[in-house]
């Protein structure tokens, strides 16, 4: 079922998306309870989706977890949700990326709150599908300034710390799959693609202040994210965008996510680790649906 | 030490109008709509009191002073009516000298009525006093958020707390409560507010915000106590809501005269609920009580009041709100209702509000923000400001 067949090209997903709070605290993890513990880590947009999954796992594992968005009502829900079912106390701090004054308050108040900070996760995103010649100045801007101006300000403020107190640092940010471009969603594309090449840039400029930078490309993996796109989209577009023929969930991307912030990826700096069930190689999920041009 | 009044009164039935606007109706039907409610759920009329207590606070304002007001609005059959007044902590005045007098067994049954009429005065804050029983003499200029401003930065100095830091944890407190607020039909001001909306909003005095003071509105309140005995004699078998605690602190005039003090804290909080807690026989506030309704008549005011009730550390107090511990979900519950974020302040019928919530909540009539197995609350009303205040702590109590 595509978007075309439907014919409901413009209309949005309304059923929910991802794994439940309840599964994110359950499904069984290849890493040690323990593991996180005594570390402290932020995820950025991680009151839902992909973040939300990270935060739950990191707080799984024991790390004490700051999470921020600029929607409280997701970011309780998530806090709660840790607390109730996981009897962890995962911090939440109302932040705009986009903003460098509400990413310094964030900084700062998680070296008062926490003493420190050893993983930052960029995982704060989000685009939605236009085919480019339609993009507005005002989309095009949003979309850059989400994904590449605050992922940017959020590293260089953590570097900026870590490097004022002699820590060690490790930036993991959740990028996409950019290598064969991604029509429909041009935008997010150039801005991940900057956000790829400035962590290249950097891993080698702060090596020697023991700051990994690495980033996580997830192809089509199903979390709330997928509500932005067209009916029919996530459940066939999304599907047979890989090899594997499936989508992929939100704990793919944590459990990558933590072995590029932990011991496990003390030798890796400067790297993309695709989890995309080989998109990269074969397959395009056309998220704002196939055009007939490239219907085969 | 007397052994207090610990399980020595309960609550038989109580009423709290819709608060807002009440161009409808004067503070008579005020006092009338609480005490229809509160008749009703006692299942006694006005007839069956022995004696009545009368909170109100402004003293030439729209209710008037003396036992009448009260007495001739419920057509009291000329009982024993005594007007009270005690700041902010009015309200609960009114109960204390209701409980009191069940207590000592001078009354068996007792009425104590809270109401104020602010918005009949047109005053968009509460009228600001220029002579009267507050000597001037220690209040030049003074207003009620330009001193708890001082508030706020009196405690971000005596722990070392960023200003911004502060700022968003005050929002947490304000977007909470307005978050429960929407959901209580008597509330006030029923709307959710965003939290950019919240951090957003002008100045009323740095760093107090909009959304960080309490609104104004016309309200009344309402309890019947009586002994524990003729509670279970009248309603067999249900739930026995009990007075574990009621306590006063006014300042001495310590605070504002003498170094000790920082400015950072109430020291008649701390207090009064020390000495609640000995009542009430509580030894870990935090994990024994179940929702609270504190006087957040400025969001610092219940930040504060976290740490002064012995709920949260010196200086965690930002933390815990932060981490949602008293969010409706939390740890401990605070302003189940909406608090006076939501209800505002008429200011003889706040502290009764507040128990009203608190008793609604011990009964299971809580509706949709209903805590789970509420089995205990405390009411918190501080009077006044930092330097020079009455506190008041009352502590409600289930008992099967």
């Amino acid at each position: 079922m595509t978007a075309d067949a439907t014919g409901e090209a413009q209309g949005r997903t309304s059923r929910s998306w991802g794994m439940s709070l309840q599964e994110l605290a359950t499904r069984p993890t290849v890493y040690r309870d323990d593991l996180l513990a005594g570390k402290v880590m932020v995820v950025s947009g991680g009151g839902s989706g992909i973040g939300q999954g990270i935060a739950m796992l990191a707080a799984r594992l024991g790390a004490e977890v700051v999470i921020c968005s600029r929607n409280i009502d997701k970011l309780r829900t998530t806090a709660e949700a840790a607390k109730s079912l996981l009897g962890r106390t995962v911090h939440t701090q109302v932040t705009n990326i986009r903003e460098p004054e509400s990413v310094t308050a964030l900084m700062d108040f998680v070296w008062r709150q926490c003493g420190g900070l050893d993983i930052l996760v960029n995982n704060a995103g989000g685009q939605f599908p236009q085919p480019a010649l339609d993009l507005s100045i005002n989309g095009w801007n949003s979309v850059v300034d989400l994904n590449l101006n605050g992922s940017w300000y959020m590293m260089q403020a953590a570097a900026r710390r870590w490097v004022e107190r002699g820590r060690a640092g490790n930036i993991v940010n959740i990028v996409a799959n950019v290598e064969r471009g991604m029509p429909q969603v041009a935008h997010t594309c150039a801005a991940r693609a900057g956000v790829i090449y400035l962590s290249k840039s950097v891993s080698t400029e702060w090596a020697e202040h023991d700051i990994r930078v690495n980033c996580v490309a997830p192809g089509s993996v199903e979390s709330s994210g997928f509500e932005v796109y067209p009916e029919g989209v996530p459940d066939y577009n999304f599907r047979t965008s890989n090899p594997m023929m499936r989508v992929g969930d939100v704990y793919d991307v944590a459990e990558a996510v933590i072995y590029l912030g932990t011991e496990s990826g003390k030798f890796i700096t400067g790297e993309v680790l695709s989890v995309d069930g080989g998109m990269a190689q074969w397959g395009n999920p056309w998220p704002g649906g196939r055009p007939e041009r490239f219907k085969v | 030490m007397a052994e207090g009044i610990r399980d020595k009164i309960a609550i038989l039935g109580m009423g709290c109008t819709r608060f807002g606007e009440r161009w409808d109706c004067n503070p008579a039907d005020l006092m009338i709509e609480a005490f229809d409610e509160c008749s009703a759920d006692a299942g006694l009329g006005a007839g069956d009191l022995d004696a009545a207590w009368l909170g109100v606070f402004f003293d030439e304002q729209n209710v008037g002073k003396s036992a009448l007001p009260l007495s001739q609005a419920l057509r009291l059959p000329n009982i024993p009516v005594t007007r009270v007044e005690n700041l902010c902590a009015t309200g609960t005045e009114a109960l204390r000298g209701a409980a009191y007098a069940v207590a000592a067994g001078a009354a068996d049954i007792a009425l104590a009525m809270g109401v104020e009429k602010l918005k009949d005065t047109g005053y968009a804050g509460l009228p600001e006093r220029t002579k009267g029983s507050f000597e001037d003499l220690w209040l030049p200029n003074n207003t009620a958020p330009g001193s708890f401003a001082q508030f706020a930065s009196a405690y971000c100095s005596a722990h070392e707390i960023d200003m911004a830091d502060l700022k968003r944890a005050m929002a947490h407190v304000s977007w909470k409560s307005h978050r429960n607020g929407a959901r209580n039909r008597k509330a006030h001001l029923r709307r959710e507010v965003p939290m950019d909306t919240i951090l957003a909003a002008p100045d009323i005095a740095y760093p107090l915000g909009l959304y960080d003071c309490c609104g104004v509105s016309d309200g009344a309140a309402c309890a019947i106590v009586t002994t524990p005995q003729i509670a279970r004699d009248l309603k067999p078998g249900a739930p026995l809501i009990s007075i574990r605690a009621l306590q006063l602190a006014p300042s001495n005039g310590v605070e504002m005269s003498h170094a000790s003090w920082d400015g950072s804290y109430a020291l008649t909080a701390r207090i009064a609920a020390r000495r609640a807690y000995r009542e009430a026989g509580i030894a870990d506030p935090r994990a024994e009580l179940d929702m609270i309704e504190v006087h957040d008549c400025f969001s610092v005011t219940e930040l504060v009041t976290m740490e002064d009730l012995g709920l949260s550390q010196p200086g965690r107090a930002l933390f815990d709100i932060l981490d949602g511990c008293y969010d409706a979900g939390g740890e401990v519950a605070c302003q189940l209702d909406g608090g006076l974020k939501c209800f505002g302040h008429p200011i003889g019928a706040t502290g009764l509000r507040m128990v009203y919530e608190i008793y609604l909540q011990l009964l299971e009539r809580g509706g949709e923000r209903q805590r789970a197995n509420a089995r205990l609350g405390l009411t918190h009303n501080l009077g006044g400001l930092p330097h020079r205040n009455v506190c008041s702590v009352a502590i409600i109590g289930r008992s099967d």
